[in-house]
């Protein structure tokens, strides 16, 4: 074998070595970048994050995977264990995102359909007092919309920070 | 919000005003809804007098954590009655304006 031919080889080996490593981080960096999808309001976006935690999960694998291959190589060079921690933060970050997302009230006790809503008077962005009952006899001021709503959609959220 | 917002046209043109409300003061609304370019209603639940009515209190769910309301959207008609919710399960995903409109456009 010749001198090139060797460096190829060994490159090869190297590389190989490296591979699913760098699959898990990638596959954890998109799972963390998905989450910009949501700002699009696509349909069918109640699957996300499933997705999102799929391809952490699928990302974990692949680490563990780069980590037993790193393990069995005694002069891994540092690079590949900072990476392999930086992968694991990520993927801390991407799966406690997941939870803190779904950690939500069950509101069982919630207006549900058919039921009456309480009617309500609190202030808007003016300090102005504004009923349910005066959100349902007329539009926004300034709308071009005319008469009597048919109904009004209530937006609970979670505040802006 | 920001697609309900985008949407507000032909919300209206099916009968439906928006209302935002959170535990937010109103300086705080008022600046969301001027930055976001909103056109509709912001109300503010400061003592969640409302948002524990309507059973949506997040304890503690506030970045510093205070309460705050959780995410949840009604369709509520002009009987008052609700005609339509959401109830996330994921705060990430929200009500969409095309799934409002199919609700809407079912109140006569």
């Amino acid at each position: 074998m010749n001198q090139a031919a060797q460096a190829q080889s060994s490159y090869g080996t190297r590389s190989s070595a490296n591979r699913p490593l760098r699959i898990g981080f990638l596959l954890i960096l998109v799972a963390i970048l998905s989450n910009g999808l949501f700002f699009f309001r696509l349909p069918g976006d109640k699957a996300f994050p499933w997705l999102g935690l799929l391809l952490t999960m699928a990302g974990l694998i692949y680490v563990i995977l780069g980590i037993r291959q790193t393990l069995v190589q005694p002069h891994a060079r540092a690079g590949r264990w900072i990476l392999t921690v930086v992968s694991l933060l990520l993927f801390a970050f991407s799966s406690l995102a997941f939870f803190h997302s779904r950690a939500l009230p069950a509101s069982a006790k919630a207006p549900h359909v058919g039921d009456k809503v309480p009617d309500f008077t609190l202030p808007d962005i003016n300090g102005q007092e504004v009923s349910l009952a005066k959100i349902l006899a007329s539009y926004e001021d300034g709308s071009s919309a005319t008469g009597r709503p048919k109904a009004a959609f209530l937006i609970f959220y979670r505040g802006y920070w | 919000m920001r697609g309900i917002n985008k949407n507000l046209k032909e919300l209206e043109a099916a009968g439906v005003r928006p209302v935002a409300i959170s535990v937010d003061a109103p300086q705080v609304s008022k600046d969301l809804y001027q930055r976001g370019g909103y056109a509709f209603t912001f109300l503010s639940d400061s003592k969640t007098e409302v948002i524990r009515r309507y059973d949506l209190l997040h304890t503690g769910g506030g970045p510093d954590g205070h309460d705050i309301s959780r995410p949840a959207e009604f369709l509520v008609d002009s009987t008052g009655t609700v005609r339509w919710v959401n109830f996330t399960e994921d705060f990430r995903v929200r009500a969409r304006a095309d799934e409002l409109l199919a609700a809407a456009k079912a109140i006569q």
